[in-house]
């Protein structure tokens, strides 16, 4: 569905990516994630259209048409749009670049906006909403959504996601999102992929990733145990091992915890910082 | 686009034209005070020709007022239109909105036989001259226009005055080439089409420089590309404008014109 090919990037003189290569399948949702400055958002952006890559390309299938932009929807972190228009305004202007001329309001009437109301004047949460409303009345095939999920209030936050896990109940939609929070989105994610100095760190699906990582409360573990991160807490020692097998439960003297997404985004994330 | 780019631009339209609104006004008083025999008419045609030129400027530098001001870049860039559909909705508009007061200024000039002011002939002025008017105008637009994305960085500035600056000197080395004497720039009788070449030239140059960097502009530092920018136009420039002094010097020291 996606297929990114020898892509490299920089920003001025600092590199993000050099030859990339990513393929993400249609109708797959996905979360990139990696430390604060590694490419995430950059990643979107690129795919969006909004940054044009140095070298290499990124590729759409050609069902797509010409202009892959008319087929993705791109929900930023910066929440970009003509703050000045009004979002009747907006809502005309956005739906003349697409082949669409009906938009659902159900979603923005959550949040008691009223059409006549400037972009500007909207809360950070109504902007969002507003912003999924307007990008979901173009049907995208490709959802790519920044990491904005987190700031906006708890009320909006569960429309926002319910109306996300309708959307990918229905249609066959590839949504690719970039987070550090995971507790919300860990039902929605199929696959995971953590970014390290411009490559792939890690790139699983959740089931298998959460199968190959597991934390291990002991005082030590057996040294040829693949030590992923270790936390010191005034109580214990905790060993986060990647890739975990079974057969290492016969040496180990000690707890062995399965773990949620979060815990295991924040092991590798941690090791980063180590 | 088209739409919402010129409900952006004919406000501020209205609001520079309606500058005109203060010479009636003084018409008025005069006729109840003064009793003065002054050419109100022509003070407004000449009035209304170089308000054309500040709207011209004004519509040109605020072609991306909103992009910058909203922080829209990202936005538009991800909307399925091509960079170059982005230009032409842009300029559309503009011209649109420029067109109707050239032409009434056009007009007006063309029924008006002389404009003085003391013994100037002010509709003697190239700038004014109906033949030129509108062409001026619009490489005018079409100047501010192309450098308007990058306006706040300070080596646009410079770039914008050396681009002034060129269109000056290759003026004077156009009118030289075609066999007249330079002439200073304020005289009657003046001939324009040196100047309108010249503004031509530089329009081009910058135009290029602006088409070349706004295909491949994305949300990167908004620095980066007004660097590359600059640099594309100045090279050409600096060549244009050395080449117009040489034929300036030559030209003064030659006894038989060029």
């Amino acid at each position: 569905m996606i297929e990114i090919k020898n892509l490299s990037f920089a920003y001025e003189k600092t590199k993000v990516f050099e030859d990339f290569n990513l393929s993400i399948s249609k109708g797959k949702v996905v979360l990139i994630t990696g430390v604060n400055g590694v490419g995430k958002s950059t990643l979107l952006r690129l795919i969006a259209g909004a940054l044009i890559p140095d070298k290499g390309k990124i590729l759409f299938p050609a069902e797509m048409g010409k202009d892959p932009r008319k087929k993705i929807g791109f929900i930023s972190d910066r929440l970009s749009l003509y703050e000045s228009l009004t979002i009747d305004q907006a809502i005309e202007f956005h739906l003349s670049f697409y082949d669409v001329n009906r938009f659902d309001d159900t979603l923005i009437n959550h949040t008691k906006v009223k059409r006549t109301q400037k972009i500007k004047e909207l809360s950070m949460g109504q902007r969002t909403i507003f912003h999924l409303s307007l990008v979901m009345a173009c049907e995208p095939e490709i959802l790519l959504i920044d990491e904005i999920i987190h700031s906006i209030d708890v009320y909006l936050r569960e429309i926002f996601l319910q109306h996300l896990i309708n959307i990918i109940s229905q249609r066959e939609i590839t949504v690719v999102m970039v987070n550090l929070n995971f507790t919300d989105i860990e039902g929605l994610l199929e696959r995971i992929i953590l970014l390290k100095g411009g490559n792939i760190l890690v790139d699983e699906n959740i089931i298998g990733l959460k199968q190959k990582v597991r934390k291990i409360v002991a005082d030590k573990i057996p040294a040829e145990l693949p030590l992923l991160f270790k936390n010191n807490t005034p109580q214990w020692t905790e060993f986060y091992v990647y890739p975990f097998r079974e057969d290492f439960r016969k040496d180990i003297n000690g707890s062995v915890v399965d773990l949620d997404l979060t815990e295991i985004i924040k092991a590798f994330i941690g090791r980063e910082y180590t | 686009m088209i739409k919402k780019e010129y409900r952006d631009i004919y406000k501020t339209a209205l609001v520079i034209l309606s500058i005109l609104l203060v010479i009636p006004l003084i018409y008025i008083f005069d006729r109840i005070k003064w009793k003065s025999d002054t050419d109100y008419m022509g003070i407004f045609i000449i009035a209304l020709g170089a308000v054309i030129f500040l709207l011209a400027n004004r519509l040109g530098v605020d072609t991306f007022r909103t992009e910058l001001e909203d922080n829209a870049f990202e936005y538009l860039l991800t909307l399925p239109i091509s960079r170059s559909a982005i230009i032409l909705d842009k300029l559309l508009p503009r011209l649109a909105v420029i067109i109707p007061p050239v032409i009434c200024y056009e007009i007006m000039i063309l029924l008006t036989k002389k404009i003085q002011w003391g013994r100037l002939v002010i509709s003697d002025f190239f700038i004014f001259k109906p033949g030129y008017f509108p062409f001026l105008v619009i490489l005018f637009l079409l100047l501010s226009f192309f450098t308007s994305l990058f306006r706040k960085r300070n080596a646009v500035g410079l770039l914008t005055a050396a681009a002034l600056i060129v269109f000056a000197v290759s003026g004077f080395a156009l009118k030289a080439l075609l066999g007249t004497v330079a002439a200073p720039f304020v005289q009657a009788n003046f001939t324009g089409m040196s100047f309108l070449l010249a503004l031509f030239v530089v329009d081009m140059i910058i135009g290029t420089a602006f088409f070349v960097v706004f295909r491949k502009f994305d949300v990167k530092s908004l620095n980066q590309h007004s660097e590359k920018f600059v640099l594309m136009a100045l090279g050409p420039l600096i060549l244009v404008s050395i080449a117009a002094i040489l034929i300036l010097l030559i030209s003064n020291n030659s006894s038989t014109p060029l």
